[in-house]
């Protein structure tokens, strides 16, 4: 019949210019377009920090005479290598109070049944979601009653507030995977509650705690409101805080700025080449199931 | 023999040992939630009350005293100009980085869909997420830095291929500072849309596509009836997602702008932290705060919604 | 009998002697919330079960019958009623108090120990010396013959590994009582009746008090002392296999045969029972049906029917029949009875078939009864 061949013909014709749109060079060609508008600032960043403060004003792309004098101005002359510290410090602290609390948490939602149950989880996912900008000033005073404005203590407690909410929902996400026959069989085989918890479910979600420190890591690394809110005292502030200080100055060292920021940003960095995986499982894992 | 696990333990540490896992067995609920929520209630319940207390409060001078007045920074808030104009720039900051970083999200999420080679996928996966993995006052120095009017970067290359011929500032125009702050957000929130939209289209089952085929649809017919259906949910949950994070964000613009040129880019979180940080008016802005709350409660309402739903899903 | 065994009625070997009772279930009831409804999920469930004895659950998935395991493991509180293993009342302990075993449905073995590291689970957790340890699992390991994976984990076996190791895990403790979740249901066909086989002989030789749940009828007949036939939360029925099959004691344990061959029977019942037969209903096996017109034999014309012939499936030595009333016969009226091979039935011939009325029963409408025990 005419018109089917007709049909055909335009199915062919489309298929070709949609077989061109998906070919790997299109693909690759998208691919490559997006990291270099991802990588590109902060190859920029990376560039910059190799120039001297008085070089930035020459306007060339590759450092003429490579240095690592900004980073000594950066993390020496202006001692922000205690911001780096605090910041391991604190993200670190932040990272082991939020699993501890949030793990076993977790658990519970995913296992048990009690009073109020969905309301309280309710509870904890608009905790997730409530603006933290919101409790930013209540926070400021709240901690300047208590004398722990620029410590960082504050600012741990802080994250404490911010991720535990995001911990809890991800592990009970992760434990809700694992199938309730694997607690009842060790309870059978003779272990108590807590036991079954810690002899058998948790080995096995692992990978999804792996997921969920990665990840609570990373996010107390780069936070920057509350650090900031908290602290811009170098015993307690840290690195993100450290770096934006420079542009409070009359005459900006952009090259020590961007030292800083690549310090800022190597850890981040790591974490991501070693843990890509386990992000994107944590990312994934804490929305949808 | 099978007594063995009845045995009574014979020191006194032994007994107490037993009765405090006989009570963490018994009270299993208290034992493992319970840290959890006291620590939640405490650091956030307490604030929250101490927000809405103080949102009735009007601040004195400079922050020292209060005298009640419940209704006196909301009225304040409503009246006050600058306050619309931030909620209005919030609005064009919060959709313009939720459009840009959805649709870059989403063709970068195809065309990570494409490749075949799982390590390639894996490396381009591992670079695309760097920028979501950067500190959020990093992103916005960095931005700073390139769109420079005399220093950067931007401004070298578009003379240097002829697009510009002399020096913009971008940053000191209200309508560009606008563009880069967006550009600056969307930049760190794609990775973000991008991973979530590629695990929407990774759930697609083959067998779909190929049935499509099969029928005889060409690709476009197939991303319409096949992708995009599957792609829904995943699609609205980091839509939702991004577009609620843009409109609280302050790290990004105030680190790329600190909200100017003049309010230009002074977007609700940057107004709440000069009034509240900046100005110790206390009362004044966590009245704004409230409003960003609320704001933030409907849409999360929804948001809750579609995840209880899912729960739901799960238990049936 | 006194009135604490209800279910001598329906239990042919009531006559269990008190101490060779190894487990008891004593009008156990457990209700569930479901949104403010209440849901009974098992409703007054007695039975006693000796020493040593296999007994088998058995009814249609939600009929309770895994609840029942469940509260025998401690996995579930019954709200009413008693559990009592070896004399002494369980109820309120935790699993790990009941010395009872659990073969789950998919395993539940522990994707990150190796296999050894499962067997010995049980053991460690009770703080069992080293050695006890290595010489148990290797001796459930050589029984079961899994002692070649002992250092791999589950992940790397097959269906049937897995199974062994679950097993091993469960008679490694020496348990007083083995509880099975129908654990053949994820086993492929061959494999389910190899591992049966394996069940059967496994019983024989540690020969403990076994409770196993499965849906499926020929597991039951095969595996059990007893079978304990459950439907609606109740229990129905508790007789050996070959009383259940040949004597039910009510329509549901009667089954599918019963429902199908309900509408065009019923004349045949009318003419059995010279009562009012629209309170009766009639229940044949498919089997005990015979296509009158390949037997060399005379029927009695009241044991006889005449149908229509819609299917005919051959499945080895016999031929399925999917019959009608009559040729313009709605659908739901159809019925399959089993008969030989040698039938020479085609669709759309219209048939005589008699019915082996020593085999037939009558049962109430009303209640389910069977009126012919």
């Amino acid at each position: 019949m005419a018109s089917k061949d007709l049909g055909i013909e335009q199915y062919r014709r489309r298929q070709r210019f949609w077989n061109v749109v998906e070919s790997p060079y299109v693909v690759h060609l998208v691919l490559f377009l997006s990291v270099f508008f991802i990588v590109g600032p902060l190859a920029w960043e990376l560039l910059t920090s190799f120039k001297t403060n008085q070089a930035v004003y020459n306007l060339t792309y590759l450092p003429r005479e490579p240095t690592l004098e900004s980073y000594y101005i950066a993390l020496f002359d202006r001692g922000f290598w205690r911001a780096v510290v605090n910041s391991i410090i604190i993200a670190s602290a932040s990272t082991v109070a939020v699993m501890i609390l949030g793990t076993p948490a977790g658990y519970v939602f995913s296992r048990y049944r009690f009073p109020f149950d969905n309301l309280v989880f309710t509870f904890v996912l608009f905790t997730r979601l409530f603006p933290p900008i919101g409790l930013v000033v209540p926070y400021y005073r709240i901690m300047r009653f208590f004398g722990i404005l620029n410590t960082r203590t504050g600012i741990v407690i802080a994250y404490v507030y911010l991720w535990l909410p995001l911990v809890i929902y991800i592990m009970r996400n992760f434990f809700i995977t694992i199938p309730q026959e694997l607690d009842e069989a060790a309870r059978v085989d003779g272990c108590t509650k807590i036991q079954a918890f810690r002899h058998v479910v948790f080995p096995v979600v692992l990978p999804g705690f792996a997921a969920g420190t990665i990840l609570t890591f990373l996010y107390s690394w780069r936070e920057f409101l509350f650090a900031f809110t908290v602290s811009t005292d170098l015993s307690s502030m840290t690195i993100p805080v450290a770096t934006y200080l420079f542009v409070g100055d009359t005459s900006i060292q952009w090259a020590s700025m961007a030292a800083a920021a690549v310090v800022a940003t190597i850890p981040s960095a790591l974490v991501v080449f070693f843990f890509q995986r386990y992000i994107v499982v944590g990312l994934t894992g804490g929305l949808k199931r | 023999m099978s007594d063995v696990y009845r045995r009574v333990p014979e020191t006194t540490f032994g007994r107490v040992k037993q009765l405090v896992s006989e009570f963490a067995n018994d009270h299993v609920r208290l034992v493992l939630l319970g840290p959890a929520l006291v620590s939640l209630l405490v650091i956030f319940i307490y604030p929250v009350a101490y927000l809405v207390w103080s949102s009735m409060q009007r601040t004195l001078a400079f922050g020292v005293g209060a005298e009640f007045a419940p209704t006196a920074n909301y009225a304040a808030m409503v009246e006050d100009p600058t306050f619309w104009s931030a909620v209005e720039k919030t609005l064009t900051y919060s959709f313009g980085s939720f459009a840009v970083s959805m649709l870059a999200g989403l063709v970068i999420a195809l065309a990570l869909n494409n490749v075949v080679r799982k390590r390639l996928r894996d490396t381009y996966t591992t670079l695309i997420l760097l920028s979501w993995a950067v500190p959020l006052s990093i992103v916005g120095v960095t931005w700073r830095w390139m769109f420079n009017g005399q220093l950067g970067v931007v401004n070298k290359i578009l003379r240097d291929v002829g697009l510009l011929s002399q020096n913009f500032s971008w940053l000191a125009n209200p309508d560009t500072a606008m563009a880069v702050v967006i550009m600056a957000d969307a930049w760190s929130r794609i990775p973000f849309a991008t991973i979530i939209i590629l695990a929407g289209l990774q759930s697609i089952p083959q067998e779909m596509y190929d049935a499509a085929r099969v029928d005889g649809a060409t690709t476009l017919q197939t991303f319409r009836h096949v992708t995009l259906p599957y792609l829904r949910p995943s699609f609205f949950v980091a839509g939702l997602i991004t577009w609620m994070f843009a409109f609280r964000a302050f790290a990004i613009p105030f680190s790329t702008t600190g909200g100017g040129p003049a309010s230009a880019t002074e977007v609700l979180a940057i107004y709440i932290h000069r009034f509240g940080i900046e100005l110790f008016d206390f009362g004044f802005a966590s009245a704004v705060s409230m409003f960003l709350v609320g704001v933030t409660l409907i849409v999360a309402g929804i948001y809750v919604n579609v995840i209880l739903e899912q729960i739901s899903e799960i238990e049936a | 009998m006194s009135d604490t065994t209800p279910q001598t009625t329906l239990d042919e070997s009531a006559d269990v002697d008190d101490r060779d009772v190894s487990l008891r279930l004593e009008d156990v009831t457990k209700t569930f919330e479901d949104g403010g409804g209440e849901v009974v999920a098992v409703d007054s469930v007695s039975m006693d079960i000796r020493d040593g004895e296999f007994v088998v659950l058995v009814g249609p998935s939600g009929c309770g019958k895994t609840t029942t395991l469940r509260m025998i493991a401690g996995l579930e509180d019954p709200t009413e009623g008693r559990v009592v293993i070896h004399g002494e009342d369980v109820l309120g302990q935790e699993p790990r108090e009941r010395n009872v075993a659990m073969v789950f449905q998919n395993y539940a073995l522990y994707p990150h120990k190796t296999v050894r590291e499962n067997l010995a689970f049980p053991l460690a957790i009770r703080k069992y010396p080293k050695e006890e340890r290595a010489s148990r699992v290797q001796e459930v390991a050589e029984l079961l013959d899994i002692a070649e994976l002992l250092d791999r984990r589950p992940g790397d076996l097959s269906g049937g590994q897995q199974q062994r190791v679950a097993l091993g895990r469960a008679i490694i403790r020496d348990p007083e009582v083995f509880l099975f979740d129908e654990p053949l249901s994820n086993l492929d066909a061959k494999l389910r009746i190899e591992m049966r086989t394996e069940l059967n002989k496994l019983h024989a030789r540690v020969g403990k008090t076994s409770v196993y749940v499965t849906h499926d009828q020929e597991e039951a007949m095969t595996l059990s002392d007893r079978v304990a036939v459950m439907n609606d939360g109740k229990l129905q029925q508790i007789a050996p296999p070959q009383t259940v099959y040949e004597r039910p004691a009510n329509l549901f344990v009667e089954g599918e045969a019963v429902r199908a061959t309900r509408a065009v029977l019923q004349t045949l019942g009318e003419r059995l029972q010279a009562g009012d037969a629209t309170d009766l209903v009639f229940g044949v096996r498919p089997e005990d049906v015979t296509d009158t017109t390949v037997v060399d034999e005379s029927f009695p014309p009241e044991t006889t029917f005449d149908a229509y012939v819609t299917v005919v499936e051959p499945i080895g030595a016999n031929k399925d029949l999917t019959l009608a009333p009559s040729e313009s016969a709605p659908e739901d009226e159809e019925f399959t009875v089993r008969v030989d091979a040698n039938s020479t039935a085609q669709p759309g011939d219209t048939v005589t078939f008699a019915v082996d009325m020593s085999k037939a029963h009558l049962f109430d409408r009303a209640t389910g009864e069977n009126l012919t025990l």
